[in-house]
């Protein structure tokens, strides 16, 4: 009735000034306070009334005014408002500041967005400033120190590879810990595609991120329940940029690098590599005088060495570990062009990547196109679109375990020449196969187009009330072809493969959301709405042999199809989700969110699931009673706790199933898995609290949480006795609990042309399994009852006996006792794989037109078990090139030493044990960006709103106790998925690379 | 997308001409809502496309018999008959008649005889066999589906698998039979005889003494052998299968005029002749006229693939890992023996050694079970019990010794008859079998030491309470 009563006094109010019209026309021009650009499009309107106009194309208006008095309004999407009190002058410009300030402070949530001040959950924001020059293949690398929370770690130094992510730590010991992955309000595929028998890939490496506005990783329940089932191990929300109204801008960013690993492993040379075997030789003979050792080694060398090996002035000495890596060259180019007016905006890129693998033969190419539209039909209506298509390619070499793969060339000894001198071709005649004539002969690319689109449609029914459709779909189209010629091993025809992937990913999302404030106090902003997302899998595999020769490479070549198969799988979700946020006076905060789900992975007496949060906060520093105290700007506590769950497990885990077999042409079925028809969720219950706080009017700023997360229902692979004929079945067994902490703080130190900030940020996270239903699961990583998920569980190496030089071992846990005898030696949890805490330090200076950024990433407390080590470390065992550690050997009574007697064949200390688990903490230096934006009064004369050149240098120095390669490794070649258990252990993976760009940047 | 900015004082009028029309959206809005809610609820029953329910996959005759391919199937991978059986049976029983070259330190602790419990490969042999066994429970408990003319071949077939599956896994996991005791004090390894529908406490079983799994493995490969056809098709098991098998599970116990019986079954029926060249026996793509049993392969199904390429040496194909030893094996053979021709000199990855020729063509068949083996098995258990059933110990003999290119000889003793085996069988899985039932050494280990058996899988071990550990390996 209020509301009416002012209507109608408007109405009369507009009516009578007309009544008495004494005007005056004001005309002027807006333009754009950075860089002076007219806006075209304004909207200008006298307060108070109807009376308007917009700014033509060069930025000019003019509007007739009441001769005495008035206000300007000034508005437009994307700037801040201006109003203008009309004074004596006819002529009033005006300069619009961007609306960056207001853009920071609004986070994407699910289905929506939040102002930064209001939000009660926990979230980690980072823009896409920190992200533009970083030269890696995917957006998650760059994402590595800057995140709290959430800990990333490449896999490798392969590039495409798989990455993991924890946020939080690791919920779940059987289904996935990835968390989900959701582009601009679509969830995406983000699990690996690629065929078993290769290592994980990453399909988000297909985004092209310099699109990328903003991400947040939403990390408490309160903030990811609404995304229910798949959120227990956090949800990263991808926003991708969009065109603002004003000038068109074009945006061209170009960058070349070179890398080279970070550290090389170091290898015995040919004299010491004789020595050594010699002397494990003449050792063995000792303990087996049924074998003569030594002869056999000389043969064997005599053939390995084309009989040079016995004379140090002839005989080879190679680096073959070396030969592993390349120069890798890094290129890109980026264009991208936006702007629009009012109704119509536009984002629109381009980009070109070509990054070399460090290792030889592996490779990434990226090439992308994004189109960004979003259309102002009415007042009310609005839609956009976004396309994305992307074309990648990645050269891969084998995983880890094959002998092809090129850092497993560090097995070879010294003594053997690249080249066979009789022949001049690549030597065949090596100790393992010689992984260079697979790099030489041998190919294997995977090529995915990937479309990444979506629409959506949004209708305002009332100012508070607005329904928004989306549409969008993840179309993943991917091939994987290889040829091995005849030189490699195994294909004395020629092998050809090829697989062929389609992914498609589906999702509809319908919602309402009602915003309204009631008696200036109390805000109410809700939304309610249902999503529905399916996925469909199909792929076929050929396989061939018998080429005519290594110029034919197609299987239409082939003689012989080995194998051919085509399979299809899929998921469906049906969801509905809610979410209810409450303020009262801008001070006490209150946010439920719901969501009931139902999966078809689940067994039929268990499909939907229900997560529920709620959480609260409260600005303390808007409460009148703070005003005095004016060191503290910001202070915000916030709790929340909720359910949100986890469905990432195959997609027919619950049936009992027949699969086909086949029987040399016998076409059978086989049983392969047992039912689980009550197979449910895993759910995970978190609380967390938070304090955001400033101080001294936002110079220190900062943001703690403290949480406690509880799994329980554990979708786990329950280990079965085999003599069952089934090795495990899945089940609903077991919890587990992470609790940790986050710690972020940013200092602005110096202000002013001088500007000098810093961030700091710490998470410390603690996983311990409680419950596996008396299950172990895992044989090196283990998950097992009261440790955390991954542990190294192994025979407790003790040194040496300094009497006789055997290999000792801890009896038990906890023991001093020793034996010699592997076989009694109990098994022991050695080493935790999981770091302490992890996080990052920046400093970003700014003088003039230099910015200079610095990243430190540091991770602590963690364990690495060189796999390998039962090769290459290995005090000579087996003829394996060793590492240079191996020569202080236990040679005489009395020497002490870490590394036991030379024993040709005989296995001493070869066993596992937790002889080559090591120290994993490391400190980064990340990146490190030195750049200089010319000023604008040289650019201009060019025509050039901004030029900027910059340096980056990625992992520029690691600073590590860890032995091996880089402490920043996992290898993953048991499987084509990230592992949850194996994690922290190394198998002739290749390191990170380190890699130094140029780039420039040029904005006009 | 949020306009938070709209509400400003001149929207204030189509705000409030909105709020009276609202109402007209308000019907508009619950169909919507309805639409949302009704329309998806159906989608959540997707299939698998790749495989079948359990709960109908036994439920016509045709399925039950595709079980039963399945079970051959699984008894073709490398854990059972595709190469495990034979490589493990030449690590343990060789000392210096080969050499392990590889890098694998699982397999070079087997041929060290210093093998622990959780050896990553070992296990591999009891995982494989009890997922055969477990088929052929599947399809024993379902011939009743089948139609009657069928029931009797397939069954029999479940059976003979399921017999010489247990067979090979007693002798790797438990202590030799011995005589003395009957195998009443060894423990050998779980009988399992119901199909596993879902996991209970009866999933953790106990094992069986060596006596009672010889008498399983002797009652299921006798109800196959009667049960059996003459001849089978695709290269599945015959009646003769099973009577060649039964003569190798007699003759493992020492029951020679049993293990007499059945061979000479099998030389008696006229069904196989042995082939004219020795080498030609090996690397064929079909059964010979000598083979009883092979698993078959073809391009597309060849988990034996394991066996090539541990033995073989040639360009593109093998590891060359198994070195045959000249000195102290290869002499062996008498100057033209065309059975040593079958070794060669490789070429390929690992160079300039001996290598056994039995395997090196990659997809073709393995012979598990010969004729050859029953003349060889008539002819010792003939000698022992001095007796002429079916033909003489010397005739038996000589028809080896003629097929190898060798002059006929005049007399023979238990050890010619013996040392007969030994090359005829070289490296097909045999002679560890032999070595323990004859009570020879390997190096200084007696024919029951400890480490001439695996130890039960650490996984076992682990997941089930109720399974005891071989002894020397806790």
């Amino acid at each position: 009735m209020k509301k009416f009563l002012l209507f109608v006094f408007m109405l009369s109010f507009a009516g009578l000034s007309n009544a008495i019209a004494q005007t005056r026309t004001i005309s002027g021009k807006v333009t754009s306070a950075t860089d002076g650009t007219p806006l075209p499009g304004v909207n200008i309107v006298l307060k108070g009334t109807t009376n308007g106009t917009a700014t033509g194309t060069d930025g000019t208006y003019s509007l007739d005014v009441p001769s005495k008095g008035g206000v300007l309004i000034y508005s437009f999407l994307g700037f801040e408002s201006v109003q203008k009190t009309i004074g004596s002058s006819n002529e009033i410009n005006v300069q619009l500041k961007p609306a960056t300030q207001e853009l920071k402070n609004v986070v994407v949530v699910g289905y929506g967005t939040q102002s930064k001040k209001f939000v009660t959950g926990s979230i980690t924001s980072v823009s896409d400033s920190s992200l533009a020059n970083t030269p890696v293949t995917s957006f998650q690398t760059a994402l590595e120190g800057k995140t709290p929370g959430a800990v990333i770690t490449q896999q490798s130094g392969k590039l495409g590879q798989g990455i993991r992510i924890r946020v939080r730590g690791s919920s779940s010991v059987t289904a996935s810990n990835q968390p989900l992955y959701v582009i601009d309000g679509i969830p995406v595929t983000s699990s690996s595609q690629g065929r078993i028998g290769n290592e994980p890939t990453n399909p988000l490496a297909n985004l092209n991120y310099d699109d990328i506005a903003s991400i947040q990783i939403l990390k408490d329940a309160s903030a990811a329940a609404i995304y229910g089932s798949r959120a227990s191990n956090g949800v990263v929300l991808i926003t991708t940029k969009q065109g603002k109204a004003g000038k068109t801008k074009i945006n061209v960013n170009t960058s070349y690098g070179i890398g080279h690993p970070t550290h090389y492993k170091q290898f015995l040379n040919a004299k010491q590599y004789v020595t050594l075997f010699m002397e494990a030789a003449q050792n063995s003979n000792k303990i087996d005088p049924s074998f003569d050792y030594v002869s056999y080694t000389k043969n064997y060398f005599n053939k390995l060495s084309f009989n040079t090996y016995s004379d140090p002035s002839k005989r080879y000495n190679i680096p073959w570990s070396r030969h592993a890596f390349q120069t890798a060259y890094y290129r890109k180019m980026n264009i991208s062009a936006s702007g629009g007016n009012a109704e119509t905006r536009f984002y629109i890129s381009g980009h070109y990547s070509n990054s070399d693998g460090i290792v030889i033969n592996n490779a990434y190419k990226l090439l992308s196109g994004r189109l960004n539209i979003d259309h102002q039909a009415n007042d009310k209506l609005s839609f956009g679109a976004k396309f994305y298509l992307a074309r990648s390619q990645n050269d891969r070499i084998s995983n880890d375990d094959a002998f092809s793969t090129p850092v497993q060339l560090d097995a070879q000894p010294p003594i053997q020449p690249i080249y066979d001198p009789n022949t001049g071709k690549l030597n065949a005649n090596t100790l393992y196969y010689n992984g260079l004539l697979s790099a030489k002969y041998a190919s294997s690319n995977m090529i995915v187009f990937h479309n990444l689109s979506n629409a959506y449609a949004e209708y305002d029914f009332m100012p508070s009330l607005t329904f928004r459709s989306e549409f969008g779909l993840d179309l993943i189209n991917q091939t994987e072809e290889g040829y091995a010629g005849r030189e490699t091993i195994g294909n004395p025809t020629g092998f050809g493969r090829y697989r062929y992937l389609r992914n498609l990913n589906y999702t509809m999302n319908n919602y309402f959301k009602y915003q309204k404030t009631l008696n200036k106090v109390h805000s109410i902003n809700a939304t309610v709405g249902m999503s529905y997302e399916k996925a469909d899998i199909n792929s076929s595999d050929v396989q061939g042999e018998g080429f005519p020769n290594d110029s034919f490479k197609k299987l239409a070549s082939a003689s012989k199809i080995t194998t051919g198969s085509s399979s299809g799988s899929g998921y469906s979700y049906v969801s509905y989700f809610g979410r209810l946020n409450y303020k009262y006076n801008d001070t006490y905060l209150v946010s439920l969110s719901a969501r009931e789900d139902g999966s078809s992975r689940f067994g039929l007496n268990n499909q939907y699931g229900f997560f529920p949060a709620a959480s609260l906060g409260w600005i303390v520093t808007n409460e009148s009673f703070m005003k005095n105290f004016k060191t503290l700007s910001n202070l915000k506590l916030r709790a929340s706790y909720g359910l949100t769950g986890n469905s990432d497990i195959g997609n027919f885990d619950s049936r009992g199933l027949y699969n086909g077999t086949n029987y040399a042409g016998l076409s059978g079925i086989a049983p392969t898995q047992l039912a689980s028809p009550d197979l449910k969720w895993e759910t995970t219950a978190q609380l967390d609290f938070g304090v955001d706080f400033s101080l001294f009017n936002d110079r220190i700023s900062g943001t703690v949480d403290y949480y406690v997360k509880h799994t329980h229902n554990l979708l786990l692979n329950v280990n079965v006795p085999q003599s069952t004929g089934f090795s495990q079945v899945i089940k609903n067994v077991g919890k587990l609990k992470n609790n940790g902490y986050e710690v972020s703080i940013n200092t602005q130190n110096i202000k002013g042309e001088l500007s000098w900030t810093t961030g700091f940020n710490i998470s410390g996270n603690k996983n311990v399994i409680t419950n596996l239903g008396g299950q172990v699961i895992g044989n090196i990583n283990r998950a097992m009852e009261g440790q955390p998920i991954g542990v190294f569980y192994m025979v407790k190496y003790a040194g040496v006996d300094p009497k006789n030089g055997d290999a000792l071992y801890y009896l038990k846990a906890g023991s001093d006792k020793t034996t010699n005898n592997y076989s009694k030696a109990e098994r022991q949890v050695v080493g935790n794989p999981n770091p302490k805490f992890t996080g990052g330090f920046s400093n970003d200076f700014h003088y003039k037109g230099i910015d200079l950024s610095i990243l430190f990433q540091y991770v602590y407390g963690n364990k690495i078990y060189n796999a390998a080590g039962v090769y290459q470390s290995v005090n000579g065992n087996y003829y394996d090139n060793q590492t240079v550690d191996q020569m202080n050997r236990w040679q005489k009574p009395g020497d002490i030493t870490n590394v036991p007697q030379a024993r040709l064949f005989m296995g001493n200390g070869r066993q596992t044990s937790s002889r080559w688990i090591s120290d994993g903490s490391y400190i980064r230096l990340k990146n490190v960006t030195l750049s200089y934006n010319l000023p604008r009064s040289i650019t201009s004369k060019w025509n050039v709103d901004r030029l900027r050149v910059y340096l980056t240098g990625i992992n520029l120095l690691t600073f590590t106790k860890y032995k091996g390669w880089d402490p920043e490794v996992s290898e993953s070649y048991y499987s084509n998925h990230i592992s949850n258990i194996n994690i922290g252990r190394n198998f002739y993976t290749p390191p990170q690379a380190r890699t130094i760009t140029l780039g420039l940047n040029i904005g006009f | 997308m949020i306009n938070t900015n709209d509400i400003k004082g001149y929207h204030k009028r189509v705000f409030i001409m909105k709020l009276i029309k609202t109402k007209i959206y308000i019907p508009f809005t619950f169909l919507l809502v309805l639409f949302m809610i009704t329309s998806c609820g159906k989608d959540l029953g997707i299939n698998p496309q790749q495989s079948i329910d359990a709960s109908i996959a036994l439920k016509t005759p045709a399925n039950v018999k595709d079980a039963l391919y399945g079970a051959y199937s699984e008894i073709q991978q490398t854990g059972v008959f595709g190469s495990d059986y034979d490589m493990y049976s030449a690590l343990l029983s060789s000392t210096n008649q080969m050499f392990f070259s590889g890098s694998y330190q699982d397999y070079l602790d087997v041929y060290n005889k210093r093998q622990v419990a959780n050896n990553a490969f070992t296990g591999e042999m009891w995982d494989t066999g009890y997922n055969a066994i477990n088929i052929c429970n599947n399809v024993l408990s379902s011939i009743s589906v089948l139609d009657k003319g069928d029931q009797n071949t397939i069954q029999g077939e479940a059976e003979f698998i399921r017999g010489v599956v247990l067979f090979e896994l007693v002798k790797f996991y438990g202590l030799p039979w011995d005589t003395s005791t009957n195998g009443k004090a060894n423990s050998g390894v779980p009988i399992v005889l119901k199909p596993t529908l879902s996991i209970t406490k009866d999933a953790n079983v106990k094992r069986a003494t060596v006596t009672q799994d010889y008498a399983q493995i002797i009652k299921d490969l006798k109800d196959a052998e009667s049960k059996l056809p003459k001849s089978n098709s695709d290269g599945r098991a015959t009646t003769y299968a099973a009577s060649a098998f039964l003569s190798e599970v007699y003759l493992e116990k020492d029951d020679y005029s049993n293990a007499l019986q059945e061979a000479n079954k099998v030389i008696q029926s006229g069904a196989f002749s042995l082939v004219a060249n020795y080498a030609d026996e090996f690397n064929n793509s079909s059964n010979t006229s000598e083979d009883i049993f092979d698993i078959q392969e073809n391009s597309q199904s060849n988990p034996v693939s394991d066996n090539w390429t541990f033995y073989a040496s040639l360009p593109g194909v093998g590891r060359g890992d198994m070195d045959i030893d000249s000195t102290h094996f290869i002499a062996m053979y008498q100057n033209g023996d065309a059975r040593k021709n079958i070794y060669y000199v490789g070429t390929g990855l690992k160079p300039g050694r001996w290598r056994c020729g039995k395997w090196k063509v990659r997809f073709t068949n393995k012979p598990i079970i010969r004729l050859a083996e029953m003349y060889l098995t008539r002819a010792e258990c003939n000698f022992r019990l001095s007796s002429g059933v079916g033909d003489t110990p010397l005739n038996d003999i000589n028809k080896i010794r003629e097929r190898a290119t060798l002059p006929d000889t005049n007399a023979v003793s238990l050890s010619s008859i013996l040392k007969q085996r030994y090359l005829e069988l070289a490296w097909e899985g045999k002679r560890l079998d032999d070595v323990k039932r004859l009570h020879l050494n390997v190096g200084s280990l007696s024919w029951n030491a400890n480490k001439l058996i695996l130890p039960i899988p650490q996984r076992e071990m682990d997941v089930n309470s109720n399974m005891v550990q071989n002894p020397g390996y806790d």
